[in-house]
């Protein structure tokens, strides 16, 4: 089974997906008629991105875009971002989720438009429409049968993906929504690699499967010390940390000091979420690390010690990381950490005005260091 | 009236930026309260140092273009009000907001924007020039001098000086160790005198028009 095709097989079950292995960075990313979002261009992007703004305003949309074009030959990536949003599956008898994708819920195709270290692209994402049959099934109350009537109307039957990488052929995807599911009908390989994406999502805590999975490559690669290294900043008591199994489920143990290893999800929901992170980062094959509600969990006292430990991961492995927050000691918690890097961070609030547009105001350190200073909250 | 300085968002529609703590816990004092100031939030934009930095931090918040009609500046004159008149002009016009034509009167908008170099009428000077031209304390403010007289130095200038006086003054009252704005709170000055009831007269045709 090609690598791309698990993505979507139980896709309301994982927290994070593995892309494919990609060299560098996205550097720039144009969406248009994406769920929420009508129109916007991220520009001049960095080593860490924080996205802010208010509820609804785009800021998951964001990081989901990403995780598209990190990734353009995965149609069925689209089964797993609305899984994590907790949104009912697709399929032919079921379009809203699908369609939830197009803007206003509409017709129009999703236009993502890239500049990154895989070369950029387009990714046009295009609705398609035909006659299908609805069949709908009626009770008037609890002690008669039900029954059921049908009717023929327009319905969505899938989607196109057109994949117009810069100098590149195109490659074009099709997805078709059958009873229980999608089908798709992959048109080809590009040429360069796709950036990847390691998507943490703001649902749920961690999977702990995922970072076993990861934890057991930097053993096998004699890089866990670099992850312990990373995760002390969290909690300076970890000495070693043990991927394994109990009771056929995955599990990763602790070792704080104590008589015995702990499993490490009792070190908190916090500590798990970073150590995926981590783990994300360094090992995973996608160099987008890609995590809403970053703050998820973490205590204020180690966020800067988060931040430094991105940091420090950098030296190892290049990848970036693009992030939602709605937390103010998350964005202070900056001002320390980069004080020694300033140009690789970005903070960008979004907002979005009455009449649904929306804008972006950029924060680089300087501004925000000076925005803080003037008592000034930039969310 | 907002009355906490910790991470503020733009939460009224007439933003007033002042120089300093002495600055905004004196006006604070005075416009905490009355129903004329409840659309005034007062900032402060010492810890930056430039006007102009600020006007520009403020245009980025959220809600600036939707929420802000009036800005307002006011900031000592120092050594020279005549540099800081041009400051406070640059800050507006470099980050495209209307330019007043002089100090205390109000450019239309939008946002309105208007800007005072205190003492008003004086070509140097700082805040506390106005609270001893206020007459208020006229018994301790002769205590005052004489004290500056003993403490007194060369290489001191006249901003120093009314300082020490102010101070002086405060320290010699029934809350010894208050700040310059607890002591307005303590209605320790004559507000009411020209030379301060300018900076309210000017919040007030900021915040109405």
């Amino acid at each position: 089974m090609a690598r791309g095709a698990w993505l979507w097989q139980g896709a309301t079950r994982w927290t994070t997906m593995r892309l494919r292995e990609a060299r560098s960075m996205l550097r720039s990313l144009t969406i248009q008629g994406f769920r929420g979002i009508d129109s916007l261009e991220l520009s001049d992007l960095g080593f860490v991105n924080v996205f802010v703004g208010s509820n609804g305003a785009g800021k998951t949309t964001i990081l989901e875009a990403a995780s598209i074009v990190g990734n353009p030959l995965s149609p069925g990536l689209l089964a797993m971002l609305n899984g994590w949003r907790e949104m009912p599956p697709f399929d032919a008898n079921s379009q809203d989720g699908l369609q939830s994708f197009f803007h206003d819920m509409s017709s129009e195709p999703i236009r993502l438009k890239w500049d990154g270290s895989d070369g950029g692209g387009e990714l046009i994402i295009r609705p398609r429409w035909g006659i299908g049959i609805i069949t709908t099934t009626t009770s008037t109350d609890s002690l008669s049968p039900a029954g059921a009537s049908s009717s023929a109307s327009e319905r969505l039957q899938g989607i196109d993906f057109e994949y117009l990488p810069n100098g590149g052929s195109p490659i074009t995807q099709t997805m078709t929504l059958i009873p229980n599911g999608f089908h798709v009908q992959e048109g080809g390989t590009a040429i360069s690699r796709p950036l990847g994406g390691f998507y943490i999502h703001a649902r749920r805590a961690t999977s702990m499967g995922d970072t076993a999975t990861l934890l057991t490559m930097a053993t096998e690669r004699r890089t866990e010390d670099r992850v312990i290294q990373a995760m002390r900043r969290v909690d300076p008591r970890v000495v070693r940390l043990v991927p394994g199994y109990r009771q056929k489920a995955p599990i990763i143990l602790a070792d704080i000091g104590l008589r015995q290893l702990i499993p490490a999800n009792v070190l908190g929901d916090g500590f798990c979420r970073v150590l995926l992170m981590v783990t994300g980062a360094l090992l995973d094959s996608g160099r987008l690390l890609l995590v809403d509600e970053i703050d998820s969990g973490l205590h204020h006292s180690v966020m800067k010690g988060f931040w430094k430990s991105l940091l420090e991961l950098r030296k190892f492995r290049d990848f970036q990381v693009l992030c939602t927050t709605h937390s103010e000691d998350m964005l202070r918690s900056t001002l320390d950490a980069f004080e020694d890097s300033p140009d690789s961070l970005r903070v960008f609030r979004i907002d979005r005005s009455e009449s649904n547009h929306l804008s972006l105001q950029k924060y680089g350190f300087d501004m925000l260091r000076d925005a803080t200073v003037a008592g000034m909250d930039v969310r | 009236m907002t009355t906490e300085k910790g991470l503020r968002s733009i939460c009224k529609p007439v933003a007033v930026a002042v120089e300093g703590a002495d600055y905004f816990y004196s006006l604070l004092a005075q416009i905490d309260g009355p129903v004329e100031f409840a659309d005034v939030q007062l900032w402060d934009f010492a810890e930056i140092g430039s006007p102009e930095r600020f006007v520009q931090l403020l245009k980025s918040l959220a809600g600036f273009s939707t929420k802000i009609r009036a800005v307002g500046l006011i900031r000592d004159a120092e050594e020279s009000a005549e540099s800081k008149r041009s400051e406070l002009r640059r800050a507006f016009e470099r980050n495209g907001l209307a330019v007043p034509s002089q100090a205390g009167v109000i450019a239309a908008g939008p946002p309105a924007t208007g800007f005072l170099v205190m003492p008003v009428g004086k070509e140097s000077g700082c805040i506390e020039h106005a609270f001893l031209e206020s007459g208020a304390c006229a018994a301790s403010l002769e205590c005052a001098k004489a004290f500056l007289k003993c403490v007194d130095r060369s290489d001191r200038n006249d901003n120093w000086r009314a300082k020490v006086q102010v101070h002086a003054i405060i320290a010699a009252s029934d809350h010894p160790s208050a700040t310059l704005g607890q002591s307005v709170k303590q209605k320790l000055w004559n507000l009411s005198h020209p030379t301060l009831g300018v900076m309210l007269d000017f919040v007030r045709r900021l915040a109405w028009g």
